[in-house]
């Protein structure tokens, strides 16, 4: 049988979809998941012998308040969206360590020049790419398999996307600050070309990642809010 | 029965709703009522989440089919899913019989 779009559960069905926020696949599938649930409920109303609209009506206040309903997905939505940054900065880690590691290596650069030496150097580097890679697999563990032992609370997985997030940006910032200009300072040699990548993809990192650690922040606040399930 | 009191146990109920058959997420929710006679009504926010929450652990697995003209998100337990079905029946009994012990009235341990 099939129920004829019905105005008030599309008013409804938009209403929490544009209170969704996340990836988009994901928004898709909930609306139409909620989509089938409203329309499976009115069936099951009729066949009792409910008029079309008291069945409506009886459907809508079983899936409550459009708002509300919004909220309860926000973790869910949010784990999604902070399992794609602990992957992103996975998948970003090799292209971006790899252009410096080109950069570096075509100039003629060597120990004597100090660049590499210094407890301090290792620190301002070392620091970040361990933080990089607790925060990355700890949130890749959180929102899988993981979930099913470590029972992450909702605000979890959001505070280790910031943690990806921030440590990317604070290891692209280092990057920039120590190694863009002690290569920069090399004239005449190949590859300026690599300088100039390694540099552009450190750079928009670092900008891309510290507005998504901002968006996750604000993301756990949310899921851990008063009212939040 | 309210939905806070059963909060704790919501994952293996609804491991439990999927035992015997795939289901859809309003099936599951009609599901429960009926096997509670109507005492237990999860709202519709806390069980579509839970079912999204499960399948990230790997203890369901959906797939989408169309079904009168529109898509339909179909639920089955993993096999992950049914030994942590079992795990936690192992543990409920466990803890079911302890509590009917130690809250058996004085009258009726007396024989």
């Amino acid at each position: 049988m099939t129920t004829p779009p019905d105005r008030r559960l599309l008013t409804f069905l938009d209403a929490v979809g544009r209170r969704l926020s996340g990836p988009a696949k994901l928004r898709a599938e909930i609306v139409a998941e909620l989509n089938d649930g409203l329309l499976q409920a009115v069936h099951e109303h009729r066949v009792t012998g409910v008029a079309h609209e008291q069945a409506v009506d009886r459907a809508l206040a079983q899936f409550g308040e459009p708002d509300a309903l919004a909220r309860s997905f926000a973790p869910e939505l949010a784990a999604a969206r902070a399992r794609r940054t602990a992957i992103a900065a996975l998948l970003s880690a090799p292209i971006v360590t790899g252009l410096w590691i080109a950069a570096a290596r075509s100039r003629p650069l060597t120990r004597a020049d100090g660049l590499f030496d210094g407890a301090a150097a290792h620190i301002a580097a070392g620091l970040p790419i361990a933080a990089l890679i607790l925060a990355c697999a700890f949130t890749i563990v959180t929102t899988g398999r993981g979930a099913r032992w470590l029972r992450p609370a909702p605000e979890t997985p959001p505070l280790g996307a910031a943690a990806t997030a921030f440590s990317a940006a604070a290891l692209d910032i280092v990057l920039l600050a120590t190694l863009s200009w002690r290569l920069a300072e090399f004239s005449g040699s190949v590859h300026e070309l690599v300088l100039a990548a390694a540099i552009l993809a450190s750079a928009t990192r670092a900008l891309v990642t510290v507005r998504r650690a901002a968006g996750a922040v604000a993301e756990a606040a949310a899921v851990d809010a008063p009212g939040a399930p | 029965m309210s939905a806070e009191t059963l909060k704790g146990h919501l994952d293996s109920i609804l491991l439990a709703a999927l035992e015997l058959e795939p289901l859809h997420g309003y099936a599951i929710m009609d599901a429960l009522r009926q096997r509670s006679r109507e005492r237990f009504d999860l709202p519709t926010g806390t069980v579509y989440p839970a079912l999204h929450r499960l399948e990230r652990a790997g203890l369901v697995k959906s797939e989408w089919s169309t079904v009168s003209g529109r898509r339909r998100r179909t639920y089955r337990l993993t096999s992950a899913g049914r030994r942590t079905l079992e795990a936690e029946r192992a543990s409920w009994r466990a803890f079911s019989r302890t509590m009917s012990a130690l809250l058996a009235s004085p009258e009726a341990s007396v024989t």
